[in-house]
């Protein structure tokens, strides 16, 4: 039994502090059962314990707040200038599609001096699409509607006309019903001949994918916390979900089970669970119909676990942008196990367990 | 080197944010805050309670779960958002129940652990809380950033003579108890 042990400072800071094992507590508390002074004492120096600890408190959710309240500001200024930024995007946006729109025979309400100015060509070419216009109310007038563009274009009455027509038929290197420049009609619809830009269709261009490929295969000296880790390609249909299920369906039950394998640098192999495997399908378009061809169900990416968080390097994705990489969903599906979800393709990882900075040395 | 395309945190989330806890990196508290709040404010709202509430006791429940992690009495069988929320739901609870026997101080809850478990509660009203931040904040600066070290953040007086500056732990143990009869003496004039 220990005599007046209040009076022993460290151990009434310890068994106040909850630093002592259950046995001594027993025992101390046992003490003051028969000492009254003792208990008091200890009821003063909870007080105060507790009094700091209060404190302790207070001040950490004061500077908690004041974290927290510096974060939202911060969050805030970025919305406003985000929301600045979309507005003068948007006023210019605006500008250029109205400085186009003017500039545009088949949508000029007015001459404007500046551009006319500039451009003689632009007017001598409106000039035509006005006489030309009269000259299609008079045609179908006479020869009623339905008459073909080409026809049209033969009719061209004057030299200046017909020049224009043959130039544009030269610039796009179509035949003369492939309008370029006409006036505004049902045929050609809103804005024809103004957009000439090919709109992409088809699977990535072969040479991202090289590209991509060519990343993978790359042989980077890697760092002492860097390891290659092997991912698999849980759902990889860019857009087209349904057609990755149907395929799932389609698939044998032991394609869709099976488990894959994933190793790392040094050539450990672990078992990857958690992921129900599926293959990844590229989309091509085959004499206009789509055509889907499974690719791979494994994809290899470089994880860097050299400071607090882990870095991933998406090989796998042929030219992702910033703004996809932020956008980029990550679940955790196990302890060291997640799923990345980027631009409509999700690809399964597992991170080899350990301390980011001790790891792969 | 390639410039990394995007960093994530891979499912040590957890375990990760223990460790930053345990090492006081105070802006993990901020982060722990943000993960959880839509969580909170959901819970503290449908139950009637309003955002500022729910922003409150939030704060609160991560500065308990920071003590618990630093004095180690934090057991991690759960995920932290599920204690951050048990904690939530119990300190709601409480309010709700003074608020409906209409006691109208402001009220601050201390914990001391007892073991395993929470055994005293402390309840400081705001009358109570003016004092001790009177008193704290009469000491001066070595004092009160001793008794924080040693009583609230549970540092070693080993960890604090290195920290502070002092010859060794016995320098600081006699410092301590000289600082802590201080404060006595002041919570007794004040309280």
């Amino acid at each position: 039994m220990i005599h007046h042990w209040t009076e022993n400072e460290d151990l009434l800071d310890r068994f106040t502090l909850s630093r002592v094992d259950v046995a001594m507590r027993a025992e101390l508390e046992k003490h003051l059962l028969d000492c009254e002074a003792c208990t008091l004492k200890v009821e003063e120096h909870r007080k105060t314990v507790g009094a700091i600890r209060a404190f302790g408190r207070l001040d950490a959710k004061s500077r908690l707040k004041a974290t927290i309240d510096a974060h939202n500001r911060t969050r805030q200024n970025v919305k406003w200038i985000l929301r600045v930024a979309a507005v003068f995007v948007v006023v210019v946006g605006l500008g250029v599609s109205y400085k186009f729109w003017m500039s545009t025979p088949a949508k000029q309400t007015g001459p404007s001096e500046t551009s006319m100015a500039s451009k003689p060509e632009m007017q001598n070419q409106v000039e035509a699409d006005v006489r030309k216009s009269e000259r299609d109310v008079q045609s179908q007038q006479g020869s009623g509607p339905g008459e073909s563009k080409s026809i049209q274009s033969a009719q061209a009455a004057t030299p200046s006309d017909q020049h224009l027509l043959a130039t544009d038929e030269k610039k796009s290197g179509r035949g003369a019903d492939q309008i370029t420049f006409a006036a505004p009609s049902a045929q050609s619809g809103a804005g024809a001949g103004v957009l000439n830009t090919p709109i992409p269709v088809g699977p990535p261009s072969e040479l991202l994918e090289k590209k991509a490929a060519k990343n993978i295969k790359e042989d980077i000296r890697l760092e002492p916390d860097q390891i290659w880790v092997e991912g698999v390609v849980l759902a990889g249909i860019a857009s087209e979900p349904e057609i990755a299920r149907e395929r799932l369906n389609n698939m044998p039950s032991g394609q869709r089970e099976s488990q894959a394998l994933q190793k790392d640098a040094r050539g450990d192999v672990h078992s990857l669970k958690n992921f129900e495997v599926l293959q990844l399908y590229r989309r091509e378009v085959v004499q206009g119909k789509p055509k889907y061809t499974a690719t791979t169900n494994s994809v290899r990416t470089l994880v860097d676990r050299s400071d607090e968080r882990v870095k991933l390097y998406l090989d796998m994705v042929p030219e992702l942008s910033e703004a996809e990489a932020r956008n980029a969903r990550v679940e955790q599906v196990s302890t060291d196990s997640i799923v990345v979800t980027v631009r409509g393709m999700r690809f399964g990882y597992r991170i080899p367990s350990g301390s980011p900075t001790k790891s792969a040395k | 080197m390639r410039a990394p395309i995007f960093s994530f945190d891979p499912g040590f989330a957890d375990a990760r944010m223990l460790e930053r806890l345990r090492k006081g990196e105070e802006e993990a508290l901020a982060e722990l805050y943000e993960q959880n709040r839509t969580l909170v404010l959901s819970y503290v709202t449908r139950n009637g309670g309003t955002t500022d509430d729910s922003e409150d006791l939030l704060q609160e429940a991560v500065i308990v779960l920071w003590e618990r992690v630093r004095a180690e009495k934090f057991e991690p069988t759960a995920k932290l958002s599920t204690f951050l929320y048990s904690i939530v739901k119990h300190k709601w609870s409480r309010r709700a129940e003074q608020l409906r026997r209409n006691v109208r101080q402001s009220e601050e809850t201390f914990e001391i652990s007892d073991g395993d478990a929470i055994a005293d509660e402390l309840l400081i009203d705001a009358e109570q809380k003016a004092a001790i931040v009177n008193a704290m904040d009469k000491l001066d600066d070595p004092c009160k950033r001793l008794l924080l070290l040693f009583y609230w953040e549970e540092r070693t007086t080993d960890e604090i003579a290195r920290m502070m500056g002092f010859a060794n732990a016995d320098t600081v143990k006699s410092k301590k108890y000289q600082c802590k009869k201080s404060l006595e003496k002041l919570l007794k004039e004040l309280l």
